[in-house]
This record gives C-alpha cells, structure tokens and sequence, in this order.
C-alpha cells in the first residue's frame, strides 16, 4: 500500500498539467458560489424562482456548495483519464509491469489516486462552504447539514471510477476525455426515452442525485400541491449503496479488462 | 553438475489475429549462461520475450522462471529491456528511476541511482526531463534501469539500438564485464560479432520457429570448411565435384570455400586430390563465423 502511494507520487509530483488543472478547479469552485451570489443579489427575481431562503446562509450553504461544485468534478475526472491514459501512451504500464508490478496493483494504485482525489475534492469543497458560509452566513449552525459533504465524497469517488473505467477502455487522452463527457448527455438522452424508473438506476443519474439541485425536494413538493407530473428521486440511502456497487463495479470491470489484455 | 535453472520453456505458441508468431519454443537456461536470441525482424524475438516478461498471454505452453512459474515478482528479480526504453517523458533520468526502484523494491535507492547513471554516463545530463534526450540517451537509461536492481537476470532486446559506434563500444564491453560477474543474461540482437564474442548459448528462430537451439560451440563447429587453391581452379572445381561429402559454398577468383562432413579432414582431401592430379597451392581451414552460419540457417 505504501509502495504503490510511493509509486504514484514518484510518477506525478513533477507533472504540471495536473497542477494546472488542479488551480483551475480550486479557483472556479468558490468563483462560481460568489458569481451565484452576485447573480441573485442582481437579480432577486430569480433568487425567488428558487428560494425564499439566503442560499449562502447555514445550512442551505452546503446544498448549495455540493451541488454547484459537481459540475467542476468534470476536471478533477479529467486528471484520472489524462493519468491513465498517459500511462498507456508512454507505455509506463507496460513497462510497470515488465518491472514486477502485478496488473492488480496497477488497478488498486489508481484506485488509490481516485480516493486521494475524492478526499482532497471534499475537503476543499467543504473548506470553500465553510468560509463562504462563515462571511455571508447570518448564523452559525455550521454543522446542520453537513453530512452532504459525504454525500459529495461519494459522488466524486463514482465520478472519478467512471473516469477510470472510461481511460482502460478507451486507451487514447483525447477520445477518452471526449467520450466520457459525451457520455453524460448521452445518459440522459437514453434515461428520458426509457421509463423513468429505470433511468433512477443509471450510474451518473444516481451520482448526480447525491447532490441534487438545492430545494430539490420542496420543489417536488410544491409541484405535488400543484398536481403536476413529479420527478422523484431515489431514496439517500439506497443512492449511497448504489453508488459504491457501480464504484466496486467499474474497478472490477478495469481489472478484468487490464487482465484479458495484450500490453 | 547441472547449474540451476533460471528459465524453462515448453511449447510456448502465440497466435496473432492472423500470424502465428511464435510456434513452439523449448529451451531451458542455467545460471550463468548468455543466451544470443537470433532471428531477423519479425521472426518473434521481441514477441517471445514478452511472454516471457508478463505483458503478452501465451496462446499456448508454459514457462517458468526461476522454478518458480509465472508469478510477478519474480520479474522483479530481472531487469530487462525491450524494446523502446519507456519512460515518464515529464520526469528526469533520476525521478523515472525512482519508480522503477520502487516497483523492484531496490535497497539504498538513491545510491543505486547514482551509481547506475555513472555507469552509462548520464549522471549530468540525465537531470533533463526524460523528452529532451537523444535516442542514445534514452537507451543508456533504459540499460541503466535494466541494471538498477543488480538482478540476477538481464533481458536484453537490442540494448545497442540507436548507440553511436563508441556507445555500442561501450555498450558491448559493459556487457562482457557483467557475462563476466556470472550473471545470466539473454540477449536479442542483431550485431553477430557482438553475439559471438558474449554468448555462450545461441537460439535461432525464423518465422516463429526455432531453428537452432545449442552452445555457441557446437554451432560453430558443426561443419569443417576449408579454402583450397590451385593452379587451375577449374580442374580442382571438377575433380572436388567427384568426391562426396564435400560441397563447394564459395567460389572467388583465388580460392574456393568448401564445406566438408565430419569424415573428411584437410589431409584426406590433400590425399584425394593427389590422386587425381591436382597439387593444392594452398589449404587452410577455414572458422566460419556466426554471421555466415546464421545466414546459412536462414536459407536452408
């Protein structure tokens, strides 16, 4: 274990992209709360479609943060696909494992660097909360809520996964970059032509719903006293077991394919 | 006493889509022995040494390093090179052997680094990021992780490619020195002098088959030739034709080469000839070299 965490560090401490990317992310996830912000404060008319509630207030910060921040895990699910497609282009798999590295290992370090990134994604997305919550909160019940931060863990880790999978198949950095993120249109598409209940089970309809779009669920709600047609969503928990079945999955499924394989 | 075996291999096939690029490879190496892999490209060195290093499936057979089957850490007791040399392109000659260290679990990392660097002269130019190098360099730092590990086994894909003649110099004497210190080494090239002077064992392998499987000894010697010369060349052509067990491979104006089965030495053809009527000007035996016989193997 603490060799493999040697061995990916060796291999990435000295590659810049990563740090680029890395900047570009740390600096759009608090830069896009405060545009939000000065967008309601200019426009309180949409605020209202939302919320009568501050959003940057305790605890609604925390919806608020986890759900606009998902988008940006698109980045940080982009360094997983550049890594491990690197890896293929250079050939360093393959050279790994002429070296001695077992193909399980190569699977359990990137799945290693999937963890690391998903907690340093959490962290920062809640340190971001917490700040921005503590300067424009009006209380300071922090701490309501604050299992989303959990929630948004997981979800980086079924991001992330997905990534991964998408890099062992694919092989090439650009067409693995362009398809995984083709894919979540694609979903959808596929999802609103299936019956809704199906769709619920997709792997990034389930990861999205972890952080559902904020007031999400007095949204469904109000639309029920209006007796509207009402999206639901899945039950939390039955999210979160679902989401580390599809993480355990697409793990497995990398190692089987790495397996059959002819590096 | 038998050495220790390193490697065995038994009927080890791989089919490709539509070739078949290696049929059927046995051979058994001992420690201590330097096996020269031959073949001309595309005969199957660089695919057999694959499967032997993990990263192709056979399609059939079985091999074992170190009486120890196919299990992954056993390449961790051999350094090897096939190939391109592949590295981190980003990172330098010492942070690309950092990983590899760590993979083979090598003690004392860092003076090993150093010292394998010094040995194939990049210790200053190698603190570049790995992309800016030549092609010579980049296989000077292959050569070096190949070695990082003081393994007990070297594979060798081609270590002179793209080496300058005074690198392929040094290249040659580094790996005499290290035959020297008894390691076993397998060595695929296609510099036959360089494979005469350091192997001990000889494989050879045409359209995945293999075609000759000995000791360098006994493949050279397996036919006697001699150079004869007369006075009138056609008549020794003539009289040579009559008498079996000798066969004529070369023709020049002054001599030719001939090629004789085992009964048949320099002073009974001497003998013959008399007989005949021809006095021999001149009659040496003649070694053929590893070049000519691997030629010769290819052909027949």
């Amino acid at each position: 274990m603490r060799e493999l965490i040697a061995i990916e560090y060796a291999k990435l401490k000295k590659f810049h992209a990563l740090k680029i990317i890395f900047a570009v992310y740390m600096l759009t996830v608090p830069g896009w709360m405060y545009f939000m912000n000065f967008f309601f404060q200019m426009e309180p008319g949409m605020k209202a479609l939302f919320t009568s509630d501050n959003p940057f207030d305790f605890p609604h910060i925390w919806s608020y943060i986890t759900y606009s921040a998902s988008f940006f895990n698109v980045l940080l699910a982009v360094i997983i696909v550049v890594v491990t497609t690197n890896d293929f282009q250079y050939k360093t798999m393959r050279q790994n494992i002429i070296d001695g590295m077992s193909k399980q290992k190569v699977i359990l370090s990137k799945f290693i660097l999937v963890f690391f990134l998903s907690t340093i994604a959490t962290l920062y997305t809640g340190l971001v909360g917490l700040v921005i919550g503590l300067i424009e909160s009006t209380s300071y019940d922090w701490y309501q809520n604050i299992h989303l931060i959990v929630l948004y863990f997981i979800q980086t880790l079924g991001y992330f996964s997905f990534a991964f999978l998408f890099a062992i198949i694919v092989k090439r950095p650009a067409i693995a970059i362009v398809s995984f993120i083709l894919y979540f249109p694609v979903e959808t598409i596929i999802g609103k032509i299936m019956n809704a209940d199906a769709y619920q089970v997709f792997p990034l309809k389930v990861f999205a719903d972890l952080t559902p779009i904020p007031f999400f669920k007095s949204i469904v709600v109000s639309m029920k006293d209006q007796g509207g047609k009402t999206p639901w969503i899945l039950d939390t928990n039955i999210q979160i077991i679902l989401s580390l079945i599809y993480v355990l999955l697409f793990f497995l499924l990398s190692y089987y394919l790495l397996k059959k394989k002819d590096l | 006493m038998q050495q220790e075996i390193v490697l065995e291999v038994k009927n080890l096939v791989k089919n490709f889509k539509k070739v078949q690029a290696v049929k059927s490879i046995n051979l058994n190496l001992h420690k201590g022995e330097v096996l020269g892999l031959l073949g001309p490209n595309g005969s199957g060195k660089t695919t057999t040494l694959a499967m032997l290093l993990g990263i192709l499936h056979p399609t059939s057979g079985s091999f074992s390093w170190f009486n120890n089957g196919t299990k992954d850490e056993n390449r961790k007791r051999i350094g090897s090179l096939l190939e391109t040399p592949n590295f981190y392109p980003y990172l330098n000659a010492y942070d690309n052997l950092k990983v590899v260290g760590i993979i083979k679990n090598v003690a004392n990392l860092q003076e090993r680094i150093d010292s394998v660097l010094e040995l194939v002269d990049l210790k200053e130019r190698g603190k570049r990021p790995f992309r800016t190098y030549s092609l010579g360099m980049k296989q000077r730092l292959a050569v070096a992780s190949a070695l990082l590990s003081d393994p007990e086994v070297l594979v060798l894909d081609e270590p002179t490619n793209g080496l300058d003649p005074q690198g392929i110099a040094e290249m040659r004497q580094l790996i005499i020195d290290i035959a020297k210190e008894g390691k076993t080494i397998i060595l695929a090239s296609h510099i036959l002098a360089e494979v005469q002077v350091i192997c001990s064992h000889i494989v050879i392998l045409r359209e995945g088959e293999m075609v000759y499987n000995g000791s360098m000894n006994s493949l050279l010697n397996q036919e006697q030739a001699f150079r004869l010369s007369a006075t009138n060349m056609e008549q020794l052509e003539q009289a040579l034709h009559a008498i079996s067990g000798i066969s004529i491979t070369e023709r020049t104006e002054t001599d030719l080469l001939v090629t004789c089965s085992e009964k048949i030495d320099g002073s009974s053809i001497n003998k013959r000839l008399v007989e005949q009527g021809i006095y021999l000007s001149e009659l040496h035996a003649y070694q053929k070299n590893l070049e000519t016989i691997f030629l010769e193997k290819l052909t027949q």
